[in-house]
């Protein structure tokens, strides 16, 4: 392996800016066992990511006309085209208050993220929390968190008190993530996981006793304990594999040192910050150190350089363009937004591992706090989900779901993604009715 | 002026289903009706309020109203800062940033004046400077005549093409854009009060009875606040056919006499209506001189309620929110302020003549409902449909 | 908590003779192994065949869970999918194994539900021995617990290699992770992923009434009985009577069972019946056009459900009256969101937002609504997601009531002509069946589905409430078997009068109990089941009873020659337009 390529590799990346210089060589580089990977065949771990976007889309223009499997996208998706057999659109979902005061842009985005509408500090871990709790569990951050708005406004909490604030600067990030406490992935050393050792003790007991069990029973029985003995089979060599000092990471690699944009509300700095973002976060990803990502868009003060026409007052104070059906205005800040979210997967795309891309092990769900931000409505609120976290749903699908609550979107991600639930959210807004259009 | 009669009350909150196919009811048993007294009642849940507006091209010669963030370089100016400094100010305004932002914002809350003092624009508006905003200048508005008199004020009702027409709060906010609508189109702050109230308020009832509701003649027409929220189905739309309780609270229960001729709903005697309201902006929806003009079908109601608003009631509705409102939903609530004195034409103060309301008029649809009392009834030889 | 775990210790004490019997008996497989019967025939192997049967449903696994455990131990997860067979989730669990993903959902479930036993908020309530010391493995504590949990969770008690297996699984995880308590956690979900847990194990005897003859042995038949009529595992009372041979006479069989029917955990498996036998897990893909029908949501599609179940229920065990009432109750239960589909006022003095409440109602005598033929699930299940369809549910009708057959459709039909709803030439569905029905190749099913579901006309695709269609008034005149009848009332009486519906029942139930199709030779039992039935009042309670204190209920299928259903072949999938 060329070092080489390694170092340059985010060139052309991060703000264009060529990076060649001073980069720490990783220990991987050096060794030679880096075809484990291939050889045990060990699949890459899942990486989960959430998108928050103010402001909702507007109605009428984001719904694909067919449900189910090559739908087209409507008029403000067709951004996301390059993605469409990733994309799953969610359509119909709802936000329940239920006489519960409205606190517009805040209550919608408590129901997305966390299922509930909590009272003060009361509330419950954000999906990604828990669903970091267990894909996150032994990575060096259970998640990261970005902004492009320049604050550190989060949605990601354990709980109501507990709160993983966001990085406003790519530089930042950087630092935290690749600075001197960098731990390398392929270093020597390997300690196995104490609780996965004794996980695979027990369950290899079991596993022997049950071929014991297997050789005594009728033929028929036979056939569905051997089917049965797959699947317990199947865990445990899982088990074993987390037990093995895992393969080199193939596509990790130290990226260079961002040039960023001032973090702050101007669209073009957030549309940069965003790419940069996005390139360190795939590559924290390759290299291990997360699995688990948020990206909070601060839609609602973004606005073009120089103007003070910000997102949220376009959405109030436009009128509905008489020919178009929609704000115009508005419709072009959506739009962008949706632009952006687009580089960014782009970005995670073109960071490739083996035979795929970063993209194809992630999952990202896409969340909004109103559907008609005009006028804060609760109803048809759009969700989204990218990728299939390495294909752990089906994807390509639009999925109609009227008057259902928002959280069967997010039961069903956590479901796919290995969180023992089978319901989430709370009174309406709770579910055990998961998508089962999308589940493999 | 209410409640003259309790148990008359009372019994005109009984839905019509309930007498076409009554129920052994133990708790509403003695409020039955006599078979004598039978009266056919229907009774519909509102799903849509809006102040109605007719915005129509051309009906503001003086422009459009700028949105806050252009209109704060006249408050600015008004407070006597010169041109180099407003132009600053609002560049910082523009840049956001908690500290900038939380300078200028609380600048424009101060902006009334008492002597030198800065005093809460929004409680005191009389204090701030008036920016002397644009209104209406048009022939049409849906709506009433009040006040029996043609003048140079009066509107021509679109629909109906009365003459006399008042609605001088639609002349006062109608060059506002988040005001600004026709029958079909909801001005967009409307739209955001009714979201923001409807799953939070008391939905609002109105139960209507007469012999036969399919034929012309006279009808009692009886509004209700009710103990239960809207409730919606799957497509957002509000569910008919759904039960509300009626609040027992008599300040939301009124009752007009009314008639149905040609399928058109009106108040024949009009007077006071007071609906209590529970959410973040109106505390109360209040009309003296109340007419109704709904048309009447299998699907709902659906028309204007309209009468004389008190002026303050409307303002603070709109003022309370504070700059949130301001920023986002409104212009200038000082501004405002001024648009609803200048154009208020009712219920004159005895001694000042200074008028106390403004001639208004509201967009009300509503589907059908079963509205019962709040006892707890057993539902004993029902009919279902 | 009142937990079975609580309450375990002096079982144990009880039973800890008992396992080297067990060993000892001849092990036969019930529904499946007839060639393994045959091969040990041969004397090559032996007899000692464990049988893996049912595995358990969702709703089983549950409470056992909670029935060992305590409601506060939360369960998450998927389970895999169930298989209908010959008209029963119940029958289909017998034929079903575990998938990968599945086996993931099982252990992760085992997991987290162990971890929850053996945190610091449970342990000491639901584990009745302490370790010398928390950092080191602790046999003697270690022991006595998973043999107390094991016996509940096995429904019957480990076998000493079991159990010394799970001793040495727990002492090793301790060992590595130098927690006493998360080294028994991991062996106690070692055995929630078991075979031996998540399949019904069951054992054969030698019947010592027919010579020559096999039957369940004493725990197996315990548990077949727990499950029939509680829906879980043995309580300790059943376990010790099958342990002390309370369950080798009649008379010890029958004080159980009288004990068990009294018990308000009859419901449980009522519900679970019924919800099998009217495939409501259907409900869970169940597609509605809300644009057509505004009132439906899935929230409506959860209660209409329920107040099937619970009509049923009030029948069936509140009342104890009469199965065929079913059929034409006025008596019913309502939430605020079903009130509105029937168009009725519902009043309940509860804060805004607050859970769903229920209601009872009686429909008035004169009202369409009798029976849960009637009600929105029977009417909404049974149709298509914009439209009604007299086919879907005369076709139910017939399976799901009655169990007939009804053939699957021919290929290459047009349905164009039926799927044309607004077709201004055929304007009633009516119209339109009649003129689908020319083409000869339909006309004989059509003849045996349309005239039962045309009379539920009335009731539209979601239960609503319909008069017209396309302007032109809806007739709702049908038939059943050659009784005229009219609308949904009309039908209900004619269902409520019709042989069929009682000895559908009882061939479900006793499939259900038996876990599979009942064979011929088992004729002669079902048939003496339909009489004790009819002449007992069609009393659903004493129906069960009568079925949990037959002999035939744990005997063995000994011929692979009689393994013949009597009963029809499974079920089609449904296809695409009417049928």
């Amino acid at each position: 392996m060329n070092p080489f390529n390694r170092r340059t590799v985010l060139r052309g990346m991060l703000g264009g800016t060529a990076v060649t210089v001073g980069l720490p060589l990783l220990d991987c580089f050096l060794n030679t066992n880096g075809d484990a990977l291939a050889a045990t065949g060990a699949p890459l771990p899942p990486i989960f990511g959430t998108w928050f976007q103010h402001l909702g889309l507007n109605p009428g223009m984001w719904v694909p006309e067919t449900v189910g499997p090559n739908y087209k996208n409507n008029i403000q998706l067709e951004v996301l085209n390059p993605f469409i057999d990733r994309l799953n659109i969610y359509s119909g979902l709802k936000y329940f208050i239920e006489g519960k005061p409205l606190e517009t842009h805040t209550t919608g985005s408590q129901i997305a993220t966390t299922g509930e509408i909590p009272f003060g500090t009361k509330g419950g871990p954000s999906i990604d929390s828990s669903i970091a709790s267990v894909i996150g569990r032994r990575t060096r951050f259970r998640s990261l968190e970005v902004t492009f708005g320049g604050t550190r406004k989060t949605y990601s909490q354990q709980s109501g008190t507990s709160r993983n604030p966001s990085e406003p600067s790519p530089m930042a990030l950087y630092k935290r993530v690749f600075g001197p406490d960098f731990k390398d992935p392929n270093a020597e050393e390997f300690t196995p996981d104490p609780h996965t050792m004794a996980r695979q003790s027990v369950l290899s007991a079991v596993t022997d006793h049950i071929k014991g069990v297997i050789n005594r029973v009728g033929a028929n029985d036979r056939a569905r304990l051997d089917e049965y003995f797959t699947s317990i089979r199947q865990i445990e060599q899982q088990l074993v594999l987390e037990l093995e000092r895992p393969a080199p990471l193939e596509a990790c690699s130290i990226p260079g040192q961002p040039a960023e944009a001032p973090p702050g509300t101007i669209l073009e700095d957030a549309a940069t910050n965003c790419k940069l973002f996005a390139g360190l976060l795939s590559y924290a990803a390759a290299c291990g150190q997360t699995q688990v990502f948020n990206v909070y868009v601060d839609s609602m003060q973004m606005r073009e350089a120089g103007s003070s026409y910000i997102w949220h007052a376009a959405t109030h104070e436009e009128s509905i363009d008489e020919e178009l059906g929609y704000q115009k205005g508005v419709f072009a800040f959506n739009t962008w937004g949706n632009m952006i979210f687009a580089e960014f997967l782009q970005t995670l795309d073109g960071v490739r591992e083996g035979s795929g891309t970063v993209l194809d092990r992630t999952l990202i769900l896409w969340l909004t706090d109103h559907s008609d931000a005009r006028v804060h409505g609760l109803e048809k609120v759009p969700v989204m989900t990218v990728g299939s976290g390495g294909g752990r749903i089906k994807t390509g699908i639009h999925v109609s779901a009227p008057g259902d609550p928002v959280t069967r979107v997010g039961l069903t991600v956590q479901q796919a993604l290995g969180v023992p639930i089978n319901h989430w959210g709370v009174d309406s807004n709770g579910t055990s009715n998961t998508i089962t259009d999308v589940m493999v | 002026m209410f409640m003259q009669n309790e148990t008359n009350v009372q019994l005109k909150l009984l839905d019509l289903r309930w007498l076409r196919h009554p129920i052994l009811a133990v708790g509403a048993a003695a409020l039955m009706v006599s078979p004598a007294d039978a009266l056919e009642t229907r009774s519909y849940v509102v799903e849509w309020f809006s102040q109605s507006s007719y915005s129509q091209d051309g009906d503001c010669p003086g422009g459009i109203n700028p949105p806050t963030r252009i209109q704060y370089y006249e408050s600015f100016a008004l407070l006597g800062k010169d041109p180099d400094e407003v132009n600053e100010l609002m560049e910082i305004y523009a840049e956001g940033g908690e500290h900038a932002r939380a300078n200028v914002t609380n600048q424009m809350r101060m902006r009334g004046r008492i002597g030198e003092e800065p005093v809460n624009g929004f409680v005191h508006p009389w204090t701030v400077a008036d920016p002397e905003l644009t209104s209406v200048v048009g022939d049409y508005a849906f709506g009433f005549d009040l006040d029996g008199k043609v003048t140079e004020n009066s509107f021509i009702d679109p629909q109906t093409q009365e003459s006399g027409i008042d609605n001088q709060l639609f002349r006062a906010m109608g060059c506002i854009e988040q005001f600004r609508g026709t029958f079909d189109y909801r001005p967009t702050f409307w739209a955001f009060i009714w979201g923001s109230m409807k799953e939070t308020t008391p939905a609002w009832l109105i139960s209507v009875s007469g012999e036969d509701l399919n034929e012309d003649g006279p009808v009692t027409i009886t509004f209700d606040r009710a103990m239960e929220h809207l409730i919606f189905g799957p497509t957002g739309a509000v569910v008919p056919d759904m039960t509300y309780r009626a609040d027992p609270d008599p300040r939301s229960h009124h009752l007009f006499d009314g008639q149905i001729e040609g399928g058109v709903l009106s108040i024949t005697k009009s007077g006071e209506l007071r609906m209590i309201l529970d959410t973040l902006s109106f505390p109360e929806f209040a009309l003296s001189n109340t007419h109704l003009r709904m048309a009447i079908t299998a699907e709902g109601l659906n028309g204007i309620v309209g009468g004389y608003q008190p002026v303050w009631d409307y303002y603070f509705g709109i003022a309370n929110g504070g700059l949130a409102y301001e920023n986002m939903i409104i212009n200038d609530a000082a501004g405002i302020y001024y648009l609803l004195r200048q154009n208020a034409d009712g219920n004159p103060d005895p001694e000042t003549g200074e008028y106390a309301s403004i001639s208004s008029a509201y967009r009300i649809d509503a589907v059908p409902a079963f509205v019962v009392p709040p006892e707890n009834p057993v539902y004993h030889d029902v009919s279902s449909r | 908590m009142g937990t079975q775990l609580m309450a375990s210790k002096k079982l144990r004490q009880n039973v800890s003779h008992v396992p080297g019997g067990l060993c000892l008996v001849v092990c036969l497989s019930v529904a499946g192994s007839l060639l393994a019967l045959a091969n040990n025939a041969g004397g090559t192997r032996g007899l000692s065949e464990e049988t893996f049967t049912r595995r358990l449903t969702p709703e089983q696994y549950k409470t056992i869970i909670a029935d060992v455990f305590g409601r506060d131990i939360k369960i998450g997860g998927r389970f895999d999918p169930g298989a209908r067979v010959d008209g029963l989730l119940e029958v289909g669990a017998g034929q079903v194994s575990v998938s990968p993903a599945g086996m993931e959902q099982y252990d992760s479930m085992a997991r987290s539900i162990a971890d929850q036993v053996a945190d610091e908020r449970h342990r000491d309530i639901l584990i009745h021995c302490k370790p010398k010391s928390v950092r080191e493995p602790g046999n003697a504590c270690a022991q006595q617990f998973l043999g107390e949990v094991g016996q509940l969770l096995y429904r019957r008690p480990l076998t000493a290699a079991e159990l010394k297996l799970q001793v040495a699984a727990a002492n090793e995880a301790t060992n590595i992770e130098q927690d006493f308590y998360t080294g028994l956690a991991l062996s106690l979900a070692g055995m929630l992923s078991q075979p031996q847990f998540l399949f019904r194990q069951e054992t054969l005897e030698p019947d010592p009434t027919r010579s020559g003859e096999f039957r369940l042995d004493a725990y197996s038949r315990a548990s077949r009985l727990s499950f029939f009529l509680w829906n879980s595992g043995p309580d300790r009372k059943l376990l010790t009577a099958a342990a002390n041979g309370g369950l080798d006479t009649q008379n010890g069989l029958s004080r159980q069972v009288e004990r068990m029917a009294a018990s308000p955990r009859l419901e449980a498996s009522v519900r679970a019946f019924f919800s099998d036998m009217f495939q409501f897990n259907k409900f869970e893909s169940l597609i509605k056009d809300t644009e057509i029908y505004p009132k439906y949501s899935s929230r409506v599609a959860q209660d209409a459900r329920e107040q099937t179940l619970k009509t049923v229920v009030d029948v069936l065990l509140t009342r104890r009256g009469d199965y065929r009432d079913i059929f034409t109750t006025k008596k019913t239960f309502l939430t605020k969101a079903l009130a509105s589909v029937y168009q009725v006022p519902f009043s309940m003095p509860v804060p805004n937002g607050s859970p769903d409440a229920w209601r009872p109602y009686n429909f008035a005598p004169q009202d369409p609504r009798a029976g849960i033929l009637t009600q929105v699930a029977f009417v909404s299940l049974h149709s298509h997601p914009g439209r009604s369809s007299p086919t879907l549910r005369g076709k139910a009708l017939r399976e799901v009531m009655l169990c007939q057959k009804v053939p699957s459709p021919p290929g290459d039909v047009d349905f164009t002509l039926l799927q044309n709803t607004s077709n201004q030439e055929y304007k009633t569905v009516r119209a339109r069946l009649t003129a689908h029905s020319t083409q000869p190749v339909c006309a004989g099913c059509h003849k045996i589905t349309d005239p039962i579901g045309l009379a539920l006309e009335n009731f539209n695709g979601a239960g609503g409430w319909q008069t017209l269609e396309n302007g032109a008034k809806i007739d709702v005149s049908g038939a059943l078997d050659g009784v005229e009848l009219d609308g949904g009332t009309g039908l209900g009486q004619a269902v409520h009068d019709n042989s069929a519906a009682t000895s559908c029942l009882v061939n479900r139930l006793a499939a259900y109990a038996l876990g599979r199709t009942p064979k011929k030779r088992e004729a002669s039992w079902v048939g003496s089941l339909g009489q004790v039935f009819a002449d007992n009042g069609y009393i659903l309670p004493v129906l069960m009873q009568k079925i949990a204190n037959s002999p035939e209920l744990y005997r063995a299928a000994t011929s692979e020659l009689e393994d013949v259903t009597m009963m029809v072949a499974p079920e089609q999938p449904r296809k695409e337009g009417e049928k």
